[in-house]
């Protein structure tokens, strides 16, 4: 099966080695690196102070006046937005065919001491670029910017989007770098991967790369730079920092992104290495190699630019793919440098040292290790001519399992009982006491966000009956959803730097990147699938949802593990929170709900009763106009005709009045609920919930009730679900998500 | 019970010196224990572990008969993993210490040297509706590699990729057509690994492991485990010695709400410790157990087990003291002989400093 060629039209850059493309490749092809020492006092701190920085001026030059006074972080990224737009030369895309997949590692921190929402970058990058598509924020840690080409690849695959930006960015940031010290991973001199293999410098940039279909950039003349063949995402199950010693969860990622390219190891010219120079990194690294490509290891040539401009973290695979894209252009491989005439002798692999090398070449591979055991392996090629070309085949898919773990009960069962009872417990705490859910010398270290996500997932897991053999669990894939990770871990990291920067709680710097829980998850229960991490608000878990029906749609999972968890900032009250309520309070809450979704096909082999089928989603994201038009572009991509049941994602404030108004003007036919009003607003994982509960329903007849509405925001009391039981059993539902302001969504779920 | 004798005990080498361990019969020494030892601790030491026992628990209960006889949790213990845990009777006296093997349906437990049989009357002394307990160790024999090279070996032997899998993480593989069961452990404080091989085919295994690694028989690898401070139950566990006496602590899990001899176990954790156990070095003469340790002629305590350490070329042994003298660095006397009290390992391996490639 041959699907749609996708190719790369656009590349931007700014990184320590160049202000754009033309600057970047020129340095990476003479062997001048970037790694300079840190100027900044603060890092005097740090007995290892180098890193790759880019200057200001590099910035603003770059930047209209307007922007100027924008974070750095945002910054960085419009810099190399507007570099691949330009290179590309787009100019007229329609908005709601234009997307942004932006990968992300660190949270973008506020003047006042906190953070933004993750997906605040994407958002600006959106708005000032006119793009109101398709809009993910990955944050698969190190792996991310590699891992926003591959899902760029998909939306254009799902026909939602033209034309989508692909990139990473992330800032040199001080609380990351003591972080990385107190792990001792820094080297104390400009990094030798490789070769030296001391440590790591870390580094600062954005990279973009414009991703459309092949016949798409030819139709409007644009020149296609290079094809992504493919790309494999697997999960070390392994440890939270460390990589697996035997280079197994490397080596996965890479075969799965040849196979999705239909390519052999043998094809492959030149591998993009990710290079950390780390020990551990490096030595995990040489036994992908070998594993992968056998004798053939030592001759196939495999350079990582880190050794020029530092780990860049969330960006960092965006900048590998632009050097790889640029390699193929020109057919150079760029150098590692930092190589000593000995290193170069006893070298076993050939790691391209300190000078770039002619090198005609059709395959490249570039690879990204993370943090959490999240690996991202890119297949480019050269770019082919126009071709014949199959759909995405529309595999039906269902939920199997539900795992919800929130104040109002632990598991589907407790959960079931309240729904019918009309129980609530807003805000409340979920309870864990009274079973383990993982081997308890994992337990004992794990924070709570990792706890609720582990049981969550187990329930799940257990709700639907699966039981699989090992070689099978090798292949379920995880995704994770969550707003703003582990607020205990960030908090307890931030503090303990703030203490003494010098002594930073390393435990919980492993924990603060976002998908630290979602490789949690994978390492208790062993799985080893396709992994990835979204953050976009509440409403990660519809767009989690999609990517883990993309997943079993292009054949590489047929189990998927849909998990979403945030939890409450602050204690929460006991306000009473009756969502699309005029008088409704709202409450922020701890929670964690998993969906076991499957295709169908998988669950009807095995004799499984699923809950529902997922028969469709659409989302939209933030332009010019107002809230209620947003909901209005979402519910457009949708057949909402035949739906009994609308299961909202209003949290009881006031966007819940955009909500109401566009559903019951274009879906009169159902009535509206939501179930923050059971456990007040839990993140990603109210997303998540009503999913479940929706689910739920059309399995059951029953569903979450709005028992105190009087005076709703839009329509008549008679519009809403005030009472657990339905009039009769629905036969489709519609489950709306919300990051308002920038992504709304609907999934719709048939009864089976 | 039949003594256990090693299916392979027809291609040791000539010469090899045989002795009595509990059930069963093992091989002392193959050679000498100088080169055996100096194979464990400098290169690459092959172990016919066959006076182990390898008893499989199966059927519908059989995770929660396991998490009732064994004191660490396994609930969680997957097809991948493998862990050493203890058994302990109700008066939390040790039965036995035992390599718990996680399988897909299963759960296979190693028994230590010759206390297999023991171990196989208590678990079916204890058995349950639902639980399978069957002894399969006339179907394999159990092989270990130890030492600083032993991964080396693992590469020439069977396959490079499985030498740096992590610690307690086992995988089923091939050797030569065979399908084996591979583990990561280790005993020795060196790079510890062991391959589970069908009986038929364990000569053929054995012979040619020997043309790679050194065979080292019971007494040499007992030493390296002492030197390492890894217990060796029947020279530690005592008539009425709690496993906080032993220092056994790191081999139970209070935090699970129950296992056979866990009231005793968290009765000890609560209690106050009459004794704890300690390392000592010193002298040449090799105490033996029982022999009084005094202060200032005021007997203290005594000796647990006591061998000679090629590694530190003098006596090294176990004593059991008062807890607040139970500490290193402390001269006491044991008999006539001035000795020191040690942290362990006692001797550092030389694995820490040596990667695999």
């Amino acid at each position: 099966m041959a699907l749609r060629p996708v190719v790369i039209t656009g590349v931007g850059v700014i990184c320590a080695v160049g202000r754009d493309p033309e600057e970047f490749w020129a340095r990476l092809t003479a062997g001048a690196g970037g790694i300079t020492a840190v100027e900044d006092e603060r890092f005097a701190a740090f007995e290892a102070r180098f890193a790759g920085q880019v200057p200001d001026e590099w910035v603003d030059a770059q930047l209209p006046a307007e922007d100027t006074g924008l974070d750095r972080t945002a910054r960085l990224a419009l810099v190399a937005a507007r570099q691949a737009v330009a290179h590309a030369g787009l100019t007229d895309v329609p908005g709601e065919r234009f997307g942004l997949v932006l990968g992300k590692c660190q949270a973008t921190p506020t003047a006042s001491g906190g953070y933004q929402p993750m997906h605040a970058t994407g958002d600006v990058v959106a708005g000032k670029l006119g793009m109101t598509g398709p809009r993910i924020l990955v944050s698969t840690a190190c792996a991310a910017g590699g891992n926003a080409v591959g899902l760029a690849k998909d939306k254009i695959l799902t026909g939602e989007a033209d034309v989508v930006l692909a990139g990473g960015v992330d800032p040199l940031l001080f609380g990351t770098y003591a972080g990385f010290a107190g792990l001792q991973a820094l080297s104390a001199r400009p990094c030798g991967p490789y070769s030296r293999s001391d440590g790591l410098n870390l580094g600062e940039g954005a990279a973009f790369l414009v991703v459309e279909a092949l016949d798409h950039a030819l139709a409007r003349g644009a020149e296609p730079l290079a094809e992504v063949a493919g790309y494999g995402l697997s999960a070390d199950a392994y440890h939270a920092t460390a990589p697996d010693p035997t280079g197994r969860g490397g080596t996965t990622a890479m075969r799965r992104a040849l196979a999705d390219a239909g390519l052999e190891p043998d094809a492959v010219d030149y591998v993009n290495g990710h290079g950390t120079g780390t020990p551990a990194n490096d030595a995990m690294e040489k036994k992908v190699m070998r594993a992968v490509f056998g004798e053939r290891a030592s001759k196939v040539p495999t350079s990582s630019i880190k050794s020029f401009i530092g780990h860049t973290l969330g960006a960092a695979g965006a900048v590998e793919a632009v050097a790889s894209v640029l390699a193929l252009r020109t057919a150079t491989a760029p150098p590692t440098i930092g190589f000593s005439d000995e290193a170069i002798a006893t070298s076993t692999l050939d790691f391209v040292p300190n000078v770039a090398r002619p090198l005609p070449m059709d395959v490249v591979v570039s690879n990204n290790y993370a943090f959490g055991g999240n690996n991202a392996s890119l297949v480019l090629r050269r770019p082919g001519g126009p071709r014949e070309y199959d759909e995405l085949p529309a595999a039906e898919v269902v939920v199997t399992g539900l795992g919800p773990v929130t104040g109002l009960g632990t598991g589907i069962a407790e959960v079931a009982e309240a729904v019918a009872n009309g129980r609530t417990a807003v805000g409340a705490e979920p309870s864990l006491e009274g079973r383990t859910f993982a081997p308890r010398s994992l337990w004992r270290h794990m924070n709570n966000l990792s706890r609720m996500a582990i049981a969550a997932s187990r329930l799940a897991w257990e709700d639907a009956g699966l039981k699989l053999p090992r070689a099978a669990l090798d292949n379920v894939g995880v995704i994770f959803a969550t707003a703003a990770g582990s607020v205990e871990s960030t908090d307890g990291f931030d503090e303990s730097v703030l203490a003494n920067p010098n002594k930073p709680a390393v435990l919980s710097f492993s924990n603060v990147v976002l998908n630290a829980t979602g490789g949690a998850v994978c390492q208790t229960l062993g799985l080893r699938g396709p992994t990835t991490t979204i953050c976009n608000g509440n409403a990660s878990a519809s767009i989690a949802l999609d990517c883990a029906v993309e997943t079993i749609r292009s054949g590489k999972a047929d189990v998927v593990i849909v998990v979403a968890a945030d939890e409450a900032p602050s204690s929460a009250d006991s306000t009473r929170v009756d969502p699309y309520d005029r008088n409704s309070g709202e409450a922020p809450a701890s929670a964690s709900v998993a969906l076991v979704v499957e295709s169908a096909a998988h669950a009807a082999a095995r004799g499984a009763t699923p809950y529902a089928r997922v028969l469709g989603s659409a989302h939209a994201s933030g332009g010019a106009d107002d809230e209620r038009s947003l909901v209005e572009r979402a519910l457009a991509g949708l057949p909402t005709e035949g739906v009994d049941l609308v299961v909202g994602a209003a949290t009881g404030g006031a966007t819940d009045e955009a909500e109401a108004g566009a559903v019951l003007d274009t879906v009169p036919s159902a009535r509206l609920t939501a179930t923050a009003g059971l456990t007040g607003d839990a993140g990603a994982a109210t997303g998540a919930l009503n999913l479940a509960l929706a689910a739920l329903a059309l399995r059951d007849g029953v569903a979450p009730a709005i028992t105190g509405l009087d005076s709703p925001r839009a329509g008549t009391v008679e519009s809403y679900v005030t009472k657990p039981e339905l009039p009769a059993t629905p036969a489709k539902a519609l489950v709306l998500s919300a990051a308002p302001g920038s992504v709304r969504g609907g999934t719709l779920l048939g009864a089976v | 019970m039949e003594p256990l004798t090693s299916p392979v005990k027809a291609v040791h080498p000539e010469g090899a010196v045989y002795g009595t361990v509990l059930d069963a019969e093992v091989a002392l020494r193959f050679s000498t224990l100088d080169a055996e030892y100096e194979a464990i601790r400098e290169r690459a030491a092959l172990l016919d572990l066959s006076g182990e026992r390898i008893v499989e628990l199966s059927g519908g209960a059989a995770v929660d008969f396991a998490q009732k006889v064994l004191a660490r949790d396994v609930e969680y213990l997957t097809a991948e993993r493998c862990m050493t845990s203890l058994v302990l009777a109700e008066d939390g006296t040790v039965v036995d210490q035992v390599v718990v093997w996680g399988r897909e349906d299963s759960l296979l437990l190693e028994s230590s040297t010759g206390a297999g049989t023991r171990l196989l009357e208590h678990l079916r002394a204890h058995a349950e509706p639902g639980v399978e307990i069957t002894d399969r160790t006339a179907e394999y024999a159990l092989f270990g590699l130890e030492g600083p090279y032993a991964w080396g070996v693992v590469g020439r032997l069977i396959d490079g990729e499985l030498a740096s899998l992590p610690f307690e993480s086992i995988v089923d593989s091939q050797w030569d057509g065979v399908d084996v069961l591979f583990g990561r452990t280790g005993v020795t404080g060196e790079y510890g690994y062991k391959v589970l091989v069908p009986r038929e085919s364990a000569e053929r295994l054995w012979t040619k492991a020997l043309e790679h690694a050194v065979p080292a028989g019971q007494d040499a690898v007992e030493l390296a485990m002492l030197e390492v401070r890894q217990p060796v139950v029947r020279h530690e566990a005592g008539e009425g010695v709690d496993v906080l006496e032993m220092g056994a602590g790191w081999l139970v899990d209070i935090t699970k709400d129950e296992f056979v001899g866990r009231d005793a176990v968290v009765a000890a954790f609560e209690g106050t410790a009459e004794r704890r156990t300690v390392g000592f070095s010193g002298g040449a003469e090799v105490p033996a157990p029982g022999t009084p340790v005094t202060v200032g002629g005021e007997k203290i305590g005594e000796v647990v087990h006591a061998v000679h350490s090629i590694g530190l070329k003098s006596s090294l042994g176990l004593l059991r003291l008062p807890p607040d003298l139970a500490a290193a660095g402390l001269t006491v006397t044991v008999g006539d002989t001035e000795v020191v009290t040690l942290t362990s390992p006692y001797v550092t391996p030389k694995s820490w400093s040596t990667p695999i490639i």
